[in-house]
C-alpha cells in the first residue's frame, strides 16, 4: 500500500470480445505454439521478449516498458471451470462471480456497497462509457455512467438557472423513495437521484484538469483521459470502469488484434504518464481482463472462442512479474482444443479486493479462492 | 369500454406495435375499433412504403453510408419516423434485437441496411423463410464468419449462434451439434467483391460453393444424413425448444420485460401460459409469424401489460419525434438525431455483440436517464413544433377559458399517454402547476402554452414515462 | 458497351474523371456539373450532413478540366442542401440551396459574390439554368413551378403548377435551356421530362413510353440537350441515362462504361497492392463501369455528354461522334 493517506482506487479495463491470450503473451520457444498457429503465429524475432520463454505481442511495446519497470503483473491461465465459450454468458460470470446461475449483482457493485454502504457519494463508482456494465450493478449502489465528462447534466433545456433549480427539485422529489412501488421503480428512483447528484459533482472535473499528456484519438484513449480527469479532480471515486473492443477476432485477426493492442497499450501508457504528472498514481491500480481466451489452433485467419485467458495488473503498487503458470500447450493437455484455466478469476479479484481495496473478499466473490500476491505488501511503491 | 379506456388501450397498442401515435391518430383508430386496428397493422402491405426516393434525393449518403454508422442509422431513423407501416418497421427492430448484427465488425452499413430491408420484406411472413434468408444474408455471413467456414476447416461461429441465439437457446443442443451444424453450412459464403477503392463500395452477393461444402454425413440433434443448411433449419424447427424460444423473444419485446436472454435456460418465463399459447399458434401455422402477432395483440395478457416495459432508446427517440412532429421528412439534422439512441445505450446497426442488447431496466442508468429525459424535454417543451402545438390546442380547448392547476395536470397527463402516475409524482406535478396558479387560456394563450410545454417536459422526465 | 449506335447517331464512351474522396482531386456525391468556357467543369459535391446537422466541409464545388486536371474547390461550409449549379456568360456560377431557399453566387474565381432569394419566390429551389441573356431559370420543388429571374434575383415570370397533366410538375429538379430558348425540365415526381417554349407553352414530353428500348423514366433528376437537339435525361431511379429525339421518342440508353480507372483513380489503385489483388479475384468487373445514381448531366460545346455518377464519386464523359462509320460486322 502506498505511503500516503489517499484511499486506494481501482481502474478496471475490460477487453470485450475474448482477447487471444495465445497471441498476447506468446510462448515463443514452444513448438506447439507455431504448430497450432500456422497462419497467425508471430515469429520469435518479432515477439517482445519478457523472459526466455514468453513475450508480448509486437503491438504492445508501451506495456513491455511498464513490465520492464516492474509495474505489471501478468496473470496466467485465468478463467473458471466449464467455460461456456459464449460472450454474454462468460462476461456475466466474470461480472457476477456466478458461474452456475445467472446473477444480477456485480462484484464491483458489492464492493462499492462495502466502500460506501449508504451511497453517500454517487460518484464512488464511475463507468466511463454509454452502458453500465453488470459488474457495477448492485441494489442500493449508485454508479455514475458518463459518456463524456465535459457535458453532463439534467433538463439542460431550461435556460433560466433559478427556474431550472426549482424544476430539478421537483424532479428529485418525484424520484424519491416510493415504498412498495416495486423493484424496477425503486431502481429508477435511485438512478434519477444519482444522476442529479452525480452531475453536480462531476461538473468540476473538466474545469480543473490540465495535462501535458496528449492522448491518442482512439476511443480507449479518450475514455482513460476522462478517468484521469475525474481521478485528479479528487471527487472521491474509488472504482472506475471502462472497456474497449471488440477482441472477437474470428477472422482477419492479424491486423485487427495488432490495432487493438496498439490502441490499448498506448492509451494505458499515456494514462499512467498523466497520473504520474499529477502525482496521482500512487493510490491507483489498473486491472485488465477479457471474458475468455481463444482456441489454440487458428482457423486459417482467426481464432474461435476458447477458455483460459490472461489478465494484467498495472501500477506502482504492483509487484511485477508472472503469476500462476502458463497452461500446458500439449495437444493431450487441452480441453476441447483450449488452454485449461489454472487460476480462478475470483482469486485474482480477491487479491484486488483484500490486498488493495482492503475489503472483505469472500462475500464479494462468493467463496475462498487461491489469491496470487501481486500487490506490494511492504507499504511502499518503488 | 369508455372512450378514455379505448384510447388508452389503443395508445398501448401503438406504443408496442409501432412508435406511438398522436391523439388525432388514436381517435381515428377508435372509430375502427381495437381489433380492426390490429388487422390494419398486420396488413401493412395496404399502406404505401416509405418513399425512399425522397430520402435519397435529399440525403444521398444515406443510401450508401459504407462504414460510417451515423448515415446508416439516419437511413433507418428516417424509415421509423416516416413509415405508415409501423408494425412492419417495429418487427424489423425486433429481428435486429434477435439477429443482432453489428457495424463494429461488418464495417458496412450498406449491407446492414440490406439486412434490415430483408427483415421488412419477410420479417412478418414465415420464420423458416426468414432463417434461410438470414443464413444467406451477406452481412450475417460476414458477421459470424461463415465465409471462413470451410469443408477442411469448419468455423463454428454461425453454427453456434444459429442454435444458441437465433432458434433454440442454450441447453437445447450439444457441442457436437454445434460442430455438425457448422459443417452443414460449409460453402455458404459471399463472392469476392470489388474493393471500395477508388469508387466506393460494391455489394456482396451470396454464393454457394458446392466444392467447399462438406458432403459427408452429419449427426445433428438425433438425425443423421448428408445435411445441407436448409435441412439443418428443418431439424431445428422440429425441436419444441424452437417455438418456445422465439415466442419468448416476442413476449419479451412486445409484452413484458423478461430476464436477459442468457438466463432463459435457467429462469422460467414470466407467463408460461402465454408462451404456451403463442408457441402453439406458431407451430399450428407452420411458423407463420402474423398469426402469432394477431393472437398476441388481441390477448388479455397483452392488454393487461400496459406500462410494464421499459421503453428501449429507439422507442424513446422515434415516438418523441412522431408525437411532436419533429424531423418529419428530410432534415439536415437527420444524422445528428440518429445518434441519439446510441447515446441512450442503443446504437442501432451496431449492437454490442451478437447477443444484442440487455433490455428492460438495464436500458436505464444514470447516464442514459439523463439523455432520455433531456431528449424528450428538449422537444416536448418546444411549442413551435406542430405536434406540440396540437397538444396545446387540445388542452386549451379541453374545458373552458381557465383551468385549475389540478385540471391542467390531468389534461397534460392525458395527452402524454394517458399516463397513470403515482400520488408522489402527481403531487410534484401539481406543485409545479400551482406555483404559477390558474391557467388562463383566454387571457394569455402564449404564456399558457409555455407552461404546458414545461409541464409536458416534467411529465416526460418522470419515472412512469420511462415505461411504454 | 463503349460505343452505342442508333439511328444515325453514335456515342463513344470517352473517359471518367475523379474518384471517391472527400477533398482534393475527388468528389463526394457529385450531384451536378456545369460547363464553363475553356473546357472547365464545375462539379457540385452534395457531401453528407455535418455532425451538428448543418453545413459540412465536404459539401463543396470543385473546379476541374475535362482532361482531369484539378484546379481547386470552393464554397466549403457555405452550403446546406445544394442541388444544382449553372454558369452565366460572364463565368459566374449560381448554386441552388434548397434548404436555405437561396441562390448562392460565385464569380469565375470561386469567390463568394452574394446570394439572393428571388424576392421571396424560392420555396424549394432545386434545378437551375441560364438562358442566352443571362436570365436565371429555377425549378421550385415546393410550388411545382419553373421560375424566371434576372441574374441579380428579380422575379420575372413563372409557369407550371402541381399536377400530372402536361405542363404540370411534381417536385421538378433539373432544368436546361436550349439554343432556341426552349425550356427542358426533369419532372422528377411524375417520372417524365417535359419541353416548353421560352414562355412556358408545353411542347413535348419524354419518358412516357412504358416499353421499348428504355422503358419509363424513374424519377429523372436532370436534363440536357446537344447541338443537334437530342435530349439526355438522367434516369436517376433506374441508374441510366436515356436519350430522346427532340420531339419525344426514345432513342437509346447508356448504362455507364467507366471500366477503366480515371487518372486520379489509377493513382489510388497503384499505391495499394491489396486493392490490386482484390480486383484480380473478382469474376466480373463489368459493374465497375455502371452508373450508380447518375444525377447531373451537361453537354459542352463539342457535344461531350458529361454525367455525374454520384455514388461512384466520378464523372463519366461520352463523346457524340459525327460521321461515324460502323466497322464491318464480320471483323
Amino acid at each position: 500500500m502506498a505511503n500516503t493517506n489517499k484511499p486506494p482506487v481501482l481502474v478496471v479495463l475490460q477487453l470485450t470480445g475474448g482477447n487471444d491470450y495465445f497471441n498476447t503473451v506468446i510462448p515463443y520457444t514452444d513448438g506447439n505454439y507455431y504448430d497450432s498457429r500456422r497462419s497467425l503465429g508471430i515469429s520469435e524475432n518479432r515477439v517482445l521478449k519478457l523472459d526466455d520463454e514468453l513475450g508480448l505481442h509486437p503491438a504492445m511495446a508501451p506495456m513491455k516498458d511498464i513490465f520492464d519497470k516492474g509495474d505489471m503483473a501478468v496473470i496466467h491461465g485465468i478463467g473458471y471451470e466449464n467455460s461456456p465459450r459464449s460472450h454474454f454468458r462468460s462476461m456475466d460470470i466474470w461480472h457476477t462471480c456466478e458461474p452456475d446461475k445467472v446473477g444480477t449483482e456485480g462484484w464491483l457493485g458489492r464492493a462499492l456497497k462495502q466502500i460506501d454502504p449508504n451511497s453517500e457519494n454517487p460518484v464512488t463508482g464511475v463507468n466511463v462509457g454509454q452502458a453500465l456494465p453488470r459488474a457495477l450493478v448492485a441494489p442500493g449502489v449508485s454508479v455514475a455512467s458518463v459518456a463524456d465528462v465535459s457535458t453532463y447534466g439534467l433538463l439542460t433545456n431550461i435556460e433560466q438557472e433559478q427556474q431550472r433549480q426549482q424544476v430539478l427539485e421537483r424532479f428529485a422529489n418525484m424520484y424519491g423513495p416510493a415504498v412498495g412501488s416495486g423493484q424496477v421503480m425503486e431502481y429508477l428512483g435511485q438512478t434519477g437521484l444519482d444522476a442529479l447528484k452525480g452531475a453536480d459533482i462531476l461538473k468540476v472535473a473538466p474545469n480543473q484538469y490540465e495535462s501535458s499528456v496528449e492522448y491518442g484519438a482512439s476511443p480507449i484513449a479518450q475514455k482513460l483521459r476522462d478517468i484521469a480527469m475525474i481521478h485528479t479532480a479528487d471527487v472521491g471515486t474509488r472504482v472506475f470502469y471502462t472497456d474497449h473492443g471488440s477482441f472477437d477476432t474470428h477472422a482477419a485477426q492479424a491486423t485487427t488484434h495488432a490495432q487493438l493492442w496498439t490502441d490499448v497499450s498506448e492509451a494505458v501508457a499515456d494514462f499512467w504518464d498523466d497520473l504520474r504528472e499529477h502525482d496521482a498514481d500512487d493510490n491507483v491500480i489498473m486491472f485488465m481482463f477479457s471474458e475468455f481466451g481463444r482456441r489454440v489452433r487458428d482457423n486459417g485467419s482467426g481464432t474461435d472462442h476458447g477458455a483460459a485467458g490472461v489478465a494484467f495488473a498495472i501500477g506502482p503498487n504492483i509487484n511485477g512479474g508472472f503469476y500462476s503458470e502458463y497452461p500446458e500447450t500439449r495437444a493431450e493437455a487441452l480441453q476441447q482444443g483450449d488452454l485449461v484455466p489454472n487460476q480462478d478469476f475470483r482469486g485474482v479479484y480477491s487479491t484486488v479486493l483484500e490486498d488493495w481495496m482492503k475489503l472483505d473478499a469472500p462475500s464479494v466473490v462468493n467463496g475462498q479462492f487461491e489469491a496470487p500476491a501481486f500487490i506490494h505488501t511492504n507499504g511502499g511503491s518503488h | 369500454m369508455s372512450n378514455r379506456e379505448e384510447i388508452a388501450l389503443l395508445a398501448h397498442l401503438m406504443r408496442r406495435a409501432g412508435f406511438g401515435a398522436t391523439r388525432d391518430e388514436l381517435e381515428a383508430m377508435a372509430e375502427q375499433g381495437y381489433e380492426a386496428t390490429v388487422e390494419h397493422l398486420l396488413d401493412y402491405e395496404n399502406q404505401p412504403p416509405v418513399d425512399e426516393y425522397t430520402l435519397y434525393r435529399y440525403h444521398p449518403i444515406t443510401e450508401v453510408p459504407g462504414g460510417a454508422a451515423a448515415p446508416g442509422q439516419a437511413n433507418w431513423l428516417y424509415f421509423m419516423v416516416n413509415t405508415q407501416r409501423p408494425l412492419n418497421e417495429k418487427m424489423a427492430l425486433f429481428w435486429h434485437h434477435v439477429f443482432a448484427t453489428g457495424n463494429a465488425k461488418v464495417d458496412n452499413c450498406n449491407h446492414l441496411l440490406e439486412q434490415i430491408q430483408m427483415f421488412r420484406d419477410v420479417g412478418m411472413d414465415n420464420y423458416r423463410e426468414l432463417l434461410v434468408r438470414l443464413a444467406s444474408n451477406p452481412a450475417m455471413i460476414y458477421w459470424l464468419d461463415n465465409n471462413e467456414n470451410h469443408k477442411i476447416a469448419p468455423n463454428e461461429n454461425w453454427g453456434r449462434e444459429l442454435l444458441e441465439l437465433f432458434s433454440l437457446g442454450v441447453g437445447n443442443y450439444t457441442e457436437q451439434d454445434v460442430y455438425e451444424c457448422s459443417r452443414a453450412f460449409t460453402g455458404w459464403t459471399i463472392s469476392a467483391k470489388m474493393p471500395r477503392y477508388p469508387y466506393g463500395r460494391h455489394p456482396w452477393q451470396f454464393e454457394y460453393r458446392a466444392e467447399d461444402h462438406d458432403e459427408t454425413d452429419k449427426s445433428f440433434l438425433g438425425y443423421t444424413g448428408n445435411f445441407n443448411g436448409e435441412d439443418i433449419i428443418d431439424i431445428i424447427l422440429k425441436q419444441p425448444a424452437c417455438p418456445n424460444f422465439i415466442v419468448r423473444h416476442l413476449y419479451n419485446f412486445f409484452v413484458e420485460d423478461e430476464p436477459q436472454v442468457p438466463a432463459w435456460n435457467i429462469e422460467q418465463p414470466r407467463n408460461p401460459d402465454a408462451i404456451r399459447v403463442l408457441a402453439q399458434t406458431f407451430v399450428e401455422n407452420d411458423y407463420d409469424i402474423k398469426p402469432v402477432l394477431r393472437v398476441l395483440f388481441n390477448s388479455d395478457f397483452f392488454k393487461d401489460a400496459m406500462y410494464k416495459k421499459v421503453k428501449n432508446p429507439t422507442e424513446v427517440v422515434v415516438s418523441t419525434l412522431r408525437l411532436t412532429g419533429d424531423l418529419q421528412g428530410p432534415d439536415p439534422r437527420l444524422e445528428a438525431v440518429a445518434r441519439e439512441p446510441g447515446y441512450m445505450g442503443q446504437d442501432i446497426l451496431d449492437p454490442p455483440s451478437v447477443e444484442g442488447w440487455h433490455t428492460g431496466h438495464e436500458w436505464i442508468n444514470s447516464g442514459s436517464l439523463v439523455k432520455r429525459v433531456n431528449f424528450v424535454a428538449d422537444r416536448i417543451s418546444d411549442t413551435n413544433l406542430p405536434g406540440v402545438q396540437r397538444i396545446v390546442e387540445r388542452i386549451a380547448g379541453a374545458n373552458g377559458a381557465t383551468m385549475t392547476p389540478e385540471e391542467f395536470v390531468e389534461n397534460c397527463l392525458d395527452q402524454m399517454g394517458p399516463l397513470p402516475v403515482s400520488d408522489q409524482t402527481r403531487g410534484e406535478l401539481l406543485s409545479q402547476a400551482q406555483s404559477e396558479g390558474t391557467v388562463d387560456w383566454e387571457g394569455s394563450y402564449d404564456d399558457s402554452a409555455r407552461r404546458t410545454g414545461e409541464m409536458l417536459a416534467l411529465i416526460g422526465a418522470t419515472r412512469e414515462y420511462q415505461f411504454g | 458497351m463503349l460505343t452505342t449506335t442508333v439511328s444515325g447517331r453514335t456515342w463513344n464512351f470517352s473517359h471518367a474523371i475523379g474518384r471517391n474522396a472527400a477533398a482534393g482531386n475527388g468528389f463526394t456525391q457529385p450531384t451536378d456539373v456545369a460547363v464553363a468556357p475553356g473546357g472547365v467543369l464545375y462539379v457540385l459535391n452534395r457531401g453528407q450532413e455535418g455532425a451538428g446537422g448543418v453545413q459540412a466541409p465536404n459539401k463543396r464545388i470543385g473546379k476541374v478540366t475535362i482532361t482531369e486536371e484539378f484546379i481547386g474547390d470552393f464554397a466549403r461550409e457555405e452550403l446546406v442542401w445544394p442541388m444544382s449549379i449553372a454558369v452565366d456568360s460572364a463565368g459566374n456560377l449560381y448554386c441552388t440551396d434548397e434548404y436555405d431557399k437561396k441562390i448562392k453566387v460565385y464569380d469565375a474565381d470561386g469567390i463568394n459574390a452574394g446570394e439572393w432569394n428571388g424576392d421571396g419566390n424560392l420555396g424549394s429551389p432545386s434545378g437551375i439554368a441560364c438562358d442566352a441573356d443571362d436570365n436565371i431559370y429555377v425549378t421550385d420543388a415546393d410550388s411545382n413551378e419553373v421560375k424566371k429571374f434576372s441574374s441579380d434575383g428579380k422575379f420575372l415570370a413563372s409557369f407550371g403548377g402541381a399536377g400530372s397533366a402536361p405542363g404540370k410538375f411534381n417536385r421538378p429538379w433539373g432544368i436546361t435551356i436550349g439554343a432556341d430558348g426552349s425550356v427542358y425540365v426533369a419532372d422528377w415526381g411524375n417520372n417524365r421530362a417535359q419541353k416548353f417554349s421560352a414562355d412556358g407553352e408545353h411542347i413535348a414530353t419524354y419518358g412516357e413510353e412504358t416499353s421499348g428500348p428504355a422503358g419509363a423514366l424513374n424519377h429523372p433528376s436532370d436534363i440536357a440537350v446537344d447541338s443537334e437537339g437530342d435530349v439526355y435525361v438522367s434516369d436517376w431511379g433506374n441508374k441510366l441515362v436515356k436519350i430522346y429525339e427532340n420531339d419525344g421518342p426514345v432513342l437509346t440508353q447508356l448504362e455507364g462504361d467507366a471500366i477503366e480507372f480515371s487518372k486520379w483513380a489509377k493513382e489510388v489503385v497503384e499505391s495499394n497492392p491489396d486493392v490490386v489483388k482484390a480486383y484480380r479475384r473478382v469474376k466480373d468487373t463489368r459493374s465497375l463501369g455502371l452508373f450508380n445514381r447518375p444525377v447531373g448531366i451537361a453537354v459542352d460545346e463539342d457535344d461531350n455528354i458529361i454525367i455525374t455518377d454520384s455514388t461512384r464519386g466520378r464523372l463519366q464523359v461520352y463523346a457524340k461522334e459525327k460521321d461515324y462509320m460502323d466497322p464491318q460486322f464480320n471483323l
